[in-house]
């Protein structure tokens, strides 16, 4: 009952937020946090449900930004089917860094994502015919329908927040599905889940996709969003921030996850004057999280606020010591 | 004539080889003895190039007495780093050691961008003379390296091989337990090796700094090229860090001379990404990837 009564206040509250803060600056920062909640929420899917942990996905969020990029701005293709085939590319991207990846365990499958963004990234800087290399790619501002000319900033904030809503939505209704039990299993442990039966491999491969694709949308909706966009976004910088904000936030939960996201950009923008300065900052949590609050800010919250907690399956609790 | 090119590529090669073994011998010494991977070891390797700038162009050092001032602060900040954030996270997953030396990497790399600017630095270092050999061309700078290299690495492999510390930290890479048991402190093996994989890194960014402008992203590089190294030398072999060192700035100096300089990092991940997928325990090791 509860559940139902905060989705409802977060709904209203999303729908109604730009009406309050029509400040335009203060509407752009409410665009990133959406845009950074979607890519962290595709992290989560890897990090929380699954126990794999891609130390690479830049390549995904900076490849749909490029496909989306290159797609409106040199083939002048529509912003919706440019958001389309973004994803999808993202998503075969996803399966194919999956192939290689998922041989390998624990520490060589994160130095194997890392390799495979760093070679994604590689690419794109050295194809300046196609993606301007490290002079960045300029993209057009794409028109929605309905909205009038000037508030675009209203235009992407809805589909933000369309796309994250229903991808939280899914992945709600998924996680209670026999289906996203079974990602549950694996987290815990792998060999027994495959005893029972669980197809481990194929479930992690797809997983994959589906993540890389999500995190490609949300690069897709960055692109235009921003303007330009270089190769940096490709960097492992942009790989450490998503991690970022799905430890702070608490893995495996998905507002954790979008928590850590808001956390994100009210820290960047408290130390907008100073880009730089605000990564050290971050950096410097990130390290502090990790070794005082392993299990992220919200979650141990959550747990003390519904003590005789019956419902949710135990939250993952990096401290373990087997499985690595 | 071509045969003169090969040579003349074949020694730039050996110049950055000695390089990547060094920062990867330091990297594989921290993988083969606490298991962790250590995400931020370039950046160390940067940060000596950097105090060895400012050493030099601020405070009017010699070249000798900054890099000597570069490796002491820089082990004793990494000493810092590993009390502080590493020793706490030991016993727990090793996700965590890993998301903090990424965070460590990210924190060193953003701290030089604010304090230097992410311009590049050119260090002028006494050893600006050239030597030709017939048709090849090598600066003093990179008979420095390779002279001071070889010595480092025979010093690291004679440490490790005949002395009391040495022999410890190699007990303790075989078995952290069976060390514990035969009264091995490895808490004091882990600060020690820790140190002196931060100082071959340190070592090599005094070495390397110079021979190119020093930009802040050269520290993410070499961490990822030590990676490659240790990867397909066998995690944790130093024997095989240093041959895979040598080897890869071989391999890419030829990629260099005859394909593309641009292409040259991609030749190394590539060759990486293969030998995962053949040979996951590289192509000296003995350790078990899966």
């Amino acid at each position: 009952m509860i559940r139902i009564f905060l989705t409802a206040v977060a709904v209203v509250v999303a729908i109604g937020a730009p009406f309050v803060v029509t400040d335009l600056y203060f509407q752009q920062v409410m665009v990133i946090f959406g845009i950074y909640a979607i890519f962290a929420v595709a992290l989560d899917i890897l990090f929380g449900f699954l126990g794999v942990h891609s130390f690479g996905h830049a390549a995904f969020f900076g490849g749909g930004a490029y496909v989306c990029g290159i797609l409106m701005e040199t083939y002048g293709v529509s912003f919706g089917l440019s958001l389309v085939a973004a994803t999808v590319l993202s998503a075969l991207l996803g399966l194919l860094v999956a192939i290689p990846a998922l041989r390998m365990r624990g520490i060589y499958f994160a130095i194997t994502t890392l390799f495979c963004a760093e070679v994604v990234r590689l690419i794109v800087t050295n194809v300046p015919s196609v993606t301007r290399g490290t002079m960045g790619l300029t993209t057009p501002l794409p028109s929605f329908p309905g909205v009038p000319y000037g508030y675009e900033n209203l235009g992407f904030y809805y589909l933000t927040f369309a796309v994250l809503a229903l991808s939280c939505f899914l992945l709600e209704r998924f996680r209670r599905s026999p289906l996203g039990r079974s990602f549950i299993a694996i987290r815990e442990n792998e060999q027994l889940a495959a005893s029972v039966g669980v197809p481990v491999f194929r479930i992690k491969f797809y997983a994959f996709g589906v993540s890389g694709g999500l995190a490609g949308l949300a690069g897709a909706i960055y692109a235009p969003f921003i303007g330009i966009i270089s190769p940096d976004l490709l960097s492992p910088t942009y790989s450490a921030m998503g991690m970022l904000m799905v430890v702070v936030g608490g893995f495996g939960t998905i507002y954790g996850a979008i928590f850590g996201a808001f956390m994100f950009s009210v820290v960047t923008e408290i130390f907008r004057a100073a880009a730089e300065l605000r990564m050290i900052i971050f950096s410097a949590l990130l390290i502090a999280a990790i070794i005082f609050m392993p299990r992220g800010v919200l979650t141990p919250l959550i747990d003390y606020l519904r003590r005789p907690s019956r419902r949710e399956p135990a939250v993952l609790d990096v401290n373990r010591k087997d499985e690595a | 004539m071509a045969f003169n090119i090969l040579l003349q590529q074949l020694l730039n090669g050996l110049t950055i080889g000695v390089g990547y073994a060094l920062v990867a011998g330091g990297l594989a010494a921290i993988f083969g003895i606490m298991r962790i991977v250590n995400f931020a070891h370039g950046e160390f390797f940067m940060i000596a190039g950097y105090v060895l700038y400012y050493g030099m162009s601020v405070l009017g050092l010699p070249y000798f007495a900054a890099a000597a001032l570069a490796i002491v602060a820089v082990v004793a900040f990494g000493y810092l780093i590993q009390r502080l954030t590493i020793e706490p996270l030991m016993e727990t997953d090793p996700l965590n050691t890993l998301l903090a030396t990424f965070a460590l990497s990210l924190f060193m790399f953003h701290s030089v961008v604010v304090i230097s600017g992410s311009g590049g630095r050119t260090i002028d270092t006494p050893f600006d003379g050239v030597i030709t050999l017939g048709n090849v061309i090598l600066t003093e700078q990179k008979l420095l390296v390779m002279v001071a290299g070889v010595i480092f690495l025979g010093l690291l492999a004679v440490f490790l091989s005949h002395t009391p510390v040495g022999k410890q930290m190699r007990a303790t890479a075989e078995n952290r337990y069976a060390a514990t048991v035969l009264g091995i402190d490895v808490k004091r093996i882990d600060r020690f090796t820790f140190g002196l994989g931060i100082a071959l890194a340190a070592v090599a960014g005094v070495l390397i700094a110079p021979l190119t402008p020093l930009v802040p992203s050269v520290g993410t590089a070499y961490t990822l090229k030590a990676f490659a190294v240790i990867v397909l030398g066998g995690m944790g072999s130093i024997p095989g860090a240093i041959i895979a060192g040598v080897g890869l700035g071989m391999v890419e100096a030829l990629t260099a001379g005859y394909l593309s300089s641009a292409w040259k990092d991609g030749v190394a991940f590539l060759v990486l990404i293969t030998v995962l997928l053949t040979r996951p325990n590289g192509l000296f090791g003995q350790g078990v990837a899966h």
